[in-house]
């Protein structure tokens, strides 16, 4: 069958697309992270995502695909009880990360987000502080005060986000003096700073130019080795370039779940492959 | 020492670390303790202001009853040692409407016109002006209304009409009064000008949540400029120029140094249009100070009472209203 | 349909007037800022800002009075009502901006614009109620106390939008950083919005500054210094506003042009904290 070669296809997948047979349908298994079961977000009576059960490999780009509204951005902000901040949303079920539930009472939601860091859509330096001040801010606003800790951080944080040789010799100014797709990396450096376990990202690109968006696609590649990654895009080569897994969702289910290279070559559901070839969403 | 332990320890085990407890729960739950007891202080404010005017004021309203008193005409804190709230109540609610209907026009004119028609350096020094018009102390007001405006209108308005009255019509002799210069009229003409702001801050404000392409739909047809704005923006900011009048008036009602300083203090019915008259916060400024018998001073608090439901039912009013216009607004859900 | 002709005549009268209208608004306090300086200005000297006032026999004789009494007690006054409100102020803006899903809290709006409503005299009967009744003596922490009940509500209100004015999204990437709410809203929030907040206090101070009406039952006023600095706090006190009131409506010639001089000084005050607060911020906040 000859495609539009704007699709994807096993042909213009990334070279060095690694295929590991399916170990993540076994929830055993030891290389899951994280992992959700039965999880359903509410707003008041509305339906934001409903009974969704979800592995996540450990230092592995697990992509969510789906067109806007399906509950992408409900489901990855559940991940780090993002929805404690308003009352009206409710969340049942189950969020493990590593076998524990993060919705436990005795789980404390601030150390929960320090283990599972996260960046927006858009970029969001502290107003107020300068670049340093806000890529060290989730550890100084804590209290440590440790001068030489600090800069150690700042530095390793910069670096892995790429951005440290560009505001190395002004680190003083404002964080907000940045360009977008710097001010984006500025917002992983912190991050990172606190050395998450696992790093959500909700489209990080979306409010990039291409070049600053293949900076931070190349950043997701590099820092999949330490952290574990779950990323939002609306952009499905980003999927494919960037993601180990991919979740498709839909109206607040999740249709298909697998490898990336089988979801995007090889669906199962015929949604999936309507989506992906475009011809909804 | 802190710094021998921080030397043993890696930067791997400072970052692994948990944060202090302070920054794990324990900063949270005092910080939300102390900020929910700063807003109850606030809760408690309004609900112990309520109270208290009641419970002082509730001699005088249990020795003439609630209604009694609000009907009664009688004033007499000498000799008789009856009070009725009747002549503040009608001389607030008659200054005050007056003086609404006054402003009413030029201040949603003024809004108008900065909004729609002033280019912008000169819409920016009116509004700033017509704001500063509401920050002018009152009491300064009250000296400017005592010494130059009061002479200057009973020369110029009041005496020429009374003496076209006493000619023409001597009939209209007791409606109009005394015209000394401090009185009814005198007062509502102050009071107008000082309630302006309100009514033009919240008309602008709606004038600018108009559409544009509302008023671009409109100019497209054609439509002159007043057109454009008697028929998209007018209409459109109603409510926004109703809440401000009500505004306005929560305002005009609660008015009192100004008011005191002109109206003449007159505490017996009948209040005649250039003549003395009182309001609800003018009796209790002049006679507060002053009070010895508990029952006097008991009935200046119930009054104060009964302003206080007065302002609350304006001002619900105009929240009502409000809350309508910016329903779609939006806060934070 | 009408004729432009006649549709472009109407426009041009009603812009007319519109203007009309707005100089009739705005004439007036020009006018009175004329006349405030005009009559004042030759009471202005140096024993207006030395002296005490006195007996009213001191200024028909010709002695030396003044008002350093007046300005000094202003000043302890409203900056002690300034101390109370602040922290009541900001601490409600943050509860009603931060917490919105406190039960406490529509509760708390409500109550917010019912005190911002209420005419300040009220305030000045709740404070004497409150505070004169008990101590048994009107005092300058009584009237401190009912500024702050005029400060309160507009610094509350004013800290509230000023928060608000913060995207959202600020306070999520610092709690997505692991940070405690607490801190959240003092480092990174708070700072962000700190011209509103300073805007919001100059405001509620200017407002709170010029009123009389709450401070003739409170601190009631004073004609002389007192003995000991705490006379100043735990006696009558005399105020700008309120002596500004006391010498218009005195019968002496010397009084009344001492009054307009304080309007002036008053006057001044005023305008100068509404300055300060427009510069600081471009942002409109109503008064």
């Amino acid at each position: 069958m000859k495609q539009n070669s704007e699709y994807l296809t096993a042909n213009n997948l990334p070279r060095n697309f690694e295929i590991t047979r399916d170990s993540i349908f076994t929830a055993s298994g030891k290389n899951i992270r994280m992992e959700t079961r039965n999880l359903t977000v509410k707003y008041g009576s509305k339906i934001g995502i409903q009974d969704i059960s979800l592995p996540i490999e450990n230092k592995k780009v697990t992509a969510l695909i789906g067109p806007s509204g399906c509950g992408k951005t409900t489901f990855l902000r559940a991940l780090n009880r993002m929805h404690d901040l308003t009352r009206i949303a409710s969340v049942t079920g189950e969020v493990l990360l590593d076998n524990k539930n993060i919705y436990d009472p005795d789980v404390n939601p601030v150390i929960i987000r320090r283990k599972i860091g996260m960046v927006f859509q858009k970029p969001t330096p502290f107003p107020t502080m300068s670049i340093y001040d806000n890529v060290v801010a989730g550890l100084k606003l804590v209290g440590i005060r440790n001068k030489s800790l600090l800069n150690e951080v700042c530095e390793r944080a910069l670096t892995q986000a790429a951005l440290f040789d560009e505001v190395k010799d002004r680190m003083k100014d404002p964080g907000m003096s940045l360009s977008g797709g710097q001010q984006q990396r500025l917002s992983i450096a912190r991050a990172l700073a606190v050395e998450p376990e696992v790093l959500l990202m909700d489209e990080p690109t979306s409010s990039l130019d291409p070049q600053a968006t293949s900076r931070i696609e190349e950043l997701i590649h590099t820092l999949k080795d330490q952290v574990t990654i779950v990323i939002i895009t609306h952009n499905m080569q980003q999927a494919a370039r960037v993601s180990d897994k991919t979740a498709f969702f839909y109206v607040g289910h999740v249709v298909e779940m697998g490898e990336t290279k089988t979801l995007f070559t090889n669906p199962k559901e015929k949604r999936t492959e309507e989506y992906i070839t475009g011809r909804f969403g | 020492m802190a710094t021998a332990i921080n030397q043993t320890s890696t930067s791997e085990e400072i970052l692994r670390r948990p944060p202090a407890i302070l920054y794990r729960w324990l900063g949270d739950k005092i910080f939300s303790t102390v900020i929910v007891l700063l807003g109850s202080c606030i809760i408690l404010l309004a609900v112990g202001m309520a109270w208290l005017l009641y419970t002082e004021g509730s001699m005088a309203l249990e020795e003439f009853g609630f209604f009694g008193f609000l009907k009664g005409r009688t004033w007499d804190p000498a000799v008789l040692l009856e009070f009725g709230t009747w002549p503040f109540l009608f001389g607030t609610l008659v200054t005050s409407a007056a003086a609404l209907m006054l402003s009413l026009f030029p201040a949603v004119a003024v809004a108008v016109f900065s909004a729609e028609y002033a280019p912008r350096w000169l819409a920016g020094i009116i509004d700033n002006l017509v704001q500063l018009i509401a920050a002018v102390p009152s009491v300064v007001i009250g000296i400017w209304g005592i010494f130059v405006l009061a002479p200057w209108l009973r020369d110029t308005i009041y005496m020429p009409v009374y003496f076209w009255t006493e000619t023409n019509a001597p009939g209209m002799m007791p409606i109009l009064g005394n015209p000394m210069g401090y009185g009814m009229t005198t007062a509502t003409i102050v009071l107008a000008l000082m309630i302006v702001p309100y009514t033009t801050a919240l008309t602008k404000d709606a004038i600018k949540s108009v559409p544009a392409a509302q008023r671009e739909a409109a100019r497209a047809l054609g439509a002159t400029r007043w057109e454009v704005i008697r028929m998209a923006v007018l209409p459109y900011a109603r409510s926004g120029i109703m809440a401000g009048a009500i505004l306005s008036l929560g305002r005009a009602i609660g008015e009192t140094m100004a008011v005191a300083m002109l109206i003449g203090n007159k505490n017996t019915l009948p209040f005649s249009i250039f003549g003395a008259g009182s309001t609800m916060p003018s009796v209790i400024v002049n006679e507060f100070r002053e009070a010895v018998e508990n029952l006097h001073v008991s009935s200046l608090l119930a009054i104060g009472f009964i302003l206080f439901i007065l302002a609350l039912i304006i001002n619900l009013i105009a929240a009502f209203i409000t809350c309508k216009l910016s329903i779609s607004g939006g806060q934070t859900v | 349909m009408k004729s432009l002709r006649r549709r472009n005549i109407r426009d041009r009268v009603m812009e007319v007037v519109l203007m009309a209208s707005t100089i009739l608004v705005l004439l007036p306090l020009l006018i009175i800022i004329y006349h405030v300086i005009s009559n004042g200005i030759s009471a202005i000297n140096w024993e207006f800002f030395t002296e005490e006032l006195g007996s009213p026999s001191r200024a028909m004789q010709g002695r030396p009075t003044g008002l350093v009494h007046t300005m000094i007690g202003t000043l302890v006054v409203d900056f002690m009502a300034l101390a109370i409100a602040v922290p009541v102020g900001i601490g409600a803006g943050v509860m009603l901006s931060e917490y919105p899903d406190h039960r406490l809290n529509p509760t708390l709006r409500i109550m917010n614009d019912t005190l911002n409503g209420m005419p300040a005299i009220l305030k000045g009967l709740f404070a004497f109620v409150l505070i004169v009744k008990p101590m048994g003596t009107f005092s300058g922490i009584a009237g401190a106390a009912a500024l702050a009940f005029v400060m309160i509500p507009i610094i509350a209100r004013t800290t509230e939008s000023a928060l608000m004015s913060i995207p959202w999204t600020i306070r999520e990437a610092a709690l997505a950083i692991g940070l405690p709410r607490w801190r959240v809203v003092l480092s990174t929030v708070m700072p962000a919005a700190k011209t509103g907040l300073v805007t919001g206090i100059l405001i509620g101070f200017a407002r709170a500054a010029g009123e009389a009406a709450p401070l003739l039952f409170t601190s009631f006023g004073n004609n002389y210094l007192p003995n000991h600095w705490t006379g100043f706090i735990f006696n009558p006190v005399d105020t700008l506003p309120q002596r500004l009131y006391s010498l218009a409506i005195s019968p002496y010639a010397q009084w009344h042009s001492m009054g307009w001089a304080s309007a002036i000084v008053l006057l001044g005050f005023v305008i100068l904290c509404f300055t300060a607060a427009r510069l600081a911020s471009r942002q409109k906040y109503q008064l």
